[in-house]
This record gives C-alpha cells, structure tokens and sequence, in this order.
C-alpha cells in the first residue's frame, strides 16, 4: 500500500527529475581558436530554433562562472533561449578563473570585443541567425565598442545590466595623469608595464596600450557610440548601484537610451533582483521569438 | 708425650693471606661486575645511537615525504594557473612576472624559493633569468629531485604544463624549487637530526633522485643513501 502511494508521488517527480537531467546534459563546453593563436572556451546551450540566441558577457576580469551570468545562462536556456556564455580569454589560453588586478594584463577593449565577435561568427556557423548581446558591467563595454565597429555582425538587441559609467571617480581613479603617462609611453615607443588604477583594482598592472583601451571609453564616447547604433539597446541599473555616478540613468536617457531603474538593486543584482531581472530580460526577448 | 711428625709438619694461612684471598676474591668479582656493566652499557649505547639513527632516518625520510607531497600540490598549482599558462604563449613579460609576480602571488601551497618556465623544447623562457633553473632538461614525466648548490641543497620539481585537460596540448614546463633546510627551519623543524650535518655526499650540481635520498614507495628504509653520515 504504502509502495503504491510512493510511486504515485514519483510518478511526478521522476519527469521533473528527468526534465532537470536533460537541461544539464545539453551544456556543453565549446572552444573557439581565436586569430591570435589563444583557445577561448564558452558554454553553450542551444535552445529552441524559434528563440533567439543569447550570449551573456561577464564582467571586469571575471569568467562565465560569476554568479549572475551563471545563473542567466541556466535561467534562459531554461526558458528555451540558445545560450552562450563565453568566457573572454584577456590573452590567456582556455582561461579557468578570474584574473588577478596584479596579473600582466595585454588585453585590450577592442580584442575584447573582436572576440565577441568571433563567438557571434561562431554562432552564425552553427545556425542562429538572431543574436541579442547581453552585457553586465564592464561587458556592456566591450558591447558598446561591438555595437560601434560596423564589421561586426549587429545583433538584433543588446541588453546592458549594470552599465559601466566610465567616468565613475572609482573606475576613473587618477585617469588624467595615467591616461597621460600611457600615451607617453606609446609614443616613445615604450611597451613595458606600469601599475595603474582601473574599475575595482587599485594596482592594475597593465601595458600602456591595454590600460588607455579601456580609460579611453569615457562617458561621451561610450554615449555617442550607443545613439549611432542601429540596434535596439536597454540599459537596465540598480538603483542601490554605487558603481555609477548618480547623473549616469539621466545622462543615458538624455542620449536617447531605453533605461529602467529597479529598486532595491545593487550592482550585482543579488537576491530578488537577479528575478527582476530575469523577468525584464525575458520580456524583451519575447519579442524576437518567432510564431510560426 | 706427643706424637709429632717433624716432616709432614703445615703451617696454616696467616689471616694475613686470607684477607688478600678475600680482598682478590672481591677485587675480581668486582672486575667481571665492571666489566659486564661495561659491556651491558655499551650495547646500551649502541642500541639507543641505532635506535636514534634509525628515528633519525626515519624523520628524514617523513620529512622529505611531505615536502614532496607539498611540491607536488604546488607544481599541480602553477601547471593549472592562468597566468603561468598565458607567459607560455607570450613571455614578453616573463621576467617581470617571475621576479615580481609569481613568488609572491600565493597561488601555490608552498611559495618556493626558484621557478621556472620552459618553452616546449625544453629551452627557459628567459636566457637571463638563469639563476635556479634546475641543472636538467624537463621531460613530459613529473620528477622531483635534489641538487647540492652554493652549500645549498635544493629539492627541484619538474613537470610539463599542458593547454588543455585531455593533455594532448603541450604549452611547455614548470619547474619549482625549495631550499630543503630553509623549508625545514620555517617548519617545525627536526628534533633527530642537527640540520648543520646534513651534507649530500655528491659533487655539485649533480642531481639526486629522491630513492637516492631514502625516500621510498614502500616506506622501507633503504641500504645506502647519498647523504653524509646517513
């Protein structure tokens, strides 16, 4: 007796539990050999072929594993989106973990975003034609300079969470004078590192090309490059955000960008605003689901 | 009248010589009892001198174990580590990195006292950068080694690093080293061992495998060793 209501109680479980072993057996590491020689890996969900592909950027120095992007990625493949979550390789080969602020970094904003493209590219070679870029943070950057470089396949929408406001006194720390330090560098010909500041490091041990790469994306360039984008851009932040000048949703609304603020939202969108988020992204995505 | 027998005639031992009997008697029983502590005391000693040894080796040969296990972590650590991966496909900045970067990252286990990378021929990655680079080429097998150098004896790992899990591509090789007394003295030390005496008895420069060094698969202590008094 008592057998017989444990099966029945199963019998609903199991599908469940079938269901999750067929979500997870779907994810599959992908790897890409980039111009440069470096392998990059991504994960990748593929989805519905009537939902339009995703791929999520991580932040500043992270990988695809950060908390949010992680659980984007299972949250839209769940919901049937193809997905794609690279990990930017910042000039290190199958890249496994966040890189240190102290590490060498050679890596610059451009290379950063032509390696997007080269996983849009791939995306393309396997059959999705619409493309929506998701960025959060500093990968709303490197989006920004993808939306803005012509050969690059547009994408059909591109979601910023957590803009970067680059000219944040945090992200911007001594920029004039290191900005000017660099380009003296570059200008005679020194390629040696230097100890900057950028974003969250304080010692941020750069070449003086990939340090001025990413400070040269200042507030006005990063403003004019999104109006002259052909693509649909939603700028979603955290009102709780301190990462951000508090003129920043002003700033992108005056420039014609699509901006929600949420409530009770800090840069990282943790607890109940990773929903929140969750449910803005997927309503905006609906809209390039094909009915047919 | 009196029977008297003038040629069988004895005179008795004085007292005299029965004291000197006794006093011989004793001085001999005295001797053996000497000579038998003597002899007892001295397998003594030289059960507890081989006792002593025997810990001796014994702790050298756990301590060299653990120091082992622990480079063997740490050469798993760099092998594994991005950065370390990223100076193999350009070292252009190999030397800042290895002088200013890596030894005091705390990535691995045991922050060493040398380290090295290797191109896939075999070949440093900085021809300048020679100072404690092991005297031996790195092969695709893992090895740890010593070495006597400038009245140092340095324990050496050396170990490919590869570009991907399944190991089928070669980025080129790691080598860690670790001052073996400077690494005991930061430890808890040795209680068996004065760590002054420990000298290999090898030329310098000439690597020691570390069954030459007495440490085994099997945790027996092996017959001869390439250490001075062991």
């Amino acid at each position: 007796m008592c057998m017989v209501i444990l099966i029945q109680q199963l019998r609903f479980v199991i599908p469940l539990f079938g269901l999750l072993l067929a979500g997870t057996a779907r994810a599959e590491v992908v790897e890409l050999k980039l111009p440069s020689g470096i392998v990059a890996t991504a994960e990748y969900r593929p989805g519905k072929p009537s939902h339009p592909a995703v791929v999520l950027i991580h932040g500043f120095l992270q990988t695809r594993n950060f908390p949010l992007i992680a659980a984007l990625t299972t949250d839209l493949a769940d919901s049937g989106y193809t997905v794609l979550a690279p990990t930017l390789s910042l000039g290190v080969n199958r890249r496994a973990k966040s890189l240190a602020c102290e590490a060498v970094h050679t890596h610059t904003l451009e290379g950063d975003a032509a390696e997007i493209a080269a996983w849009s590219n791939w995306l393309i070679g396997k059959g999705h034609k619409d493309i929506v870029l998701v960025g959060h943070s500093v990968g709303t950057s490197q989006i920004t300079v993808y939306l803005a470089t012509p050969r690059y396949p547009q994408p059909k929408m591109a979601l910023l969470v957590s803009m970067s406001d680059n000219d944040n006194s945090n992200w911007a720390y001594n920029r004039d004078n290191y900005m000017a330090q660099a380009r003296k560098k570059i200008q005679s010909g020194d390629k040696s590192i230097d100890t900057y500041a950028l974003s969250f490091c304080k010692k941020y041990v750069a070449t003086p090309q990939s340090y001025l790469s990413y400070t040269q994306w200042d507030r006005s360039r990063v403003l004019k490059a999104l109006k002259a984008s052909s693509t649909p851009v939603y700028v979603l932040l955290g009102r709780n955000d301190d990462r951000m000048n508090s003129d920043w949703p002003d700033k992108l609304k005056a420039s014609g960008i699509n901006v929600t603020l949420m409530e009770d939202t800090n840069h990282y969108f943790e607890g109940q605003s990773e929903f929140k988020l969750l449910d803005d992204l997927e309503a905006r995505l609906k809209s390039l689901i094909k009915t047919r | 009248m009196t029977n008297q027998h003038p040629g069988k005639h004895r005179s008795l031992p004085t007292i005299s010589a029965y004291g000197a009997i006794f006093i011989a008697l004793v001085l001999l029983l005295l001797g053996g009892i000497t000579v038998i502590s003597l002899y007892q005391l001295d397998s003594s000693h030289k059960l507890i001198h081989r006792n002593f040894q025997t810990a001796a080796r014994q702790e050298l040969q756990q301590a060299l174990q653990a120091l082992q296990t622990e480079m063997l972590y740490s050469s798993q650590e760099l092998a594994s580590w991005d950065e370390a991966r990223q100076n193999l496909s350009d070292s252009t900045y190999y030397i800042y990195w290895r002088e200013s970067r890596a030894l005091s990252a705390g990535v691995m286990r045991r922050t060493p006292d040398a380290l090295a990378l290797f191109d896939k021929s075999g070949s440093p990655l900085s021809k300048t950068a020679t100072v404690d680079i092991p005297p031996k080429p790195p092969s695709l097998t893992p090895e740890i080694f010593a070495v006597k150098h400038d009245h140092r004896i340095m324990l050496y790992s050396l170990f490919p690093i590869w570009g991907d899990g399944a190991q089928r591509e070669l980025l080129g090789y790691g080598s860690l080293g670790v001052d073996l007394l400077k690494a005991w003295q930061s430890g808890q030390g040795l209680n068996h061992i004065h760590q002054a005496s420990l000298e290999l008895d090898v030329a310098e420069g000439v690597s020691v495998s570390l069954p030459q060094l007495g440490v085994t698969s099997s945790g027996n202590q092996p017959n001869s060793t390439a250490w001075k008094n062991c």
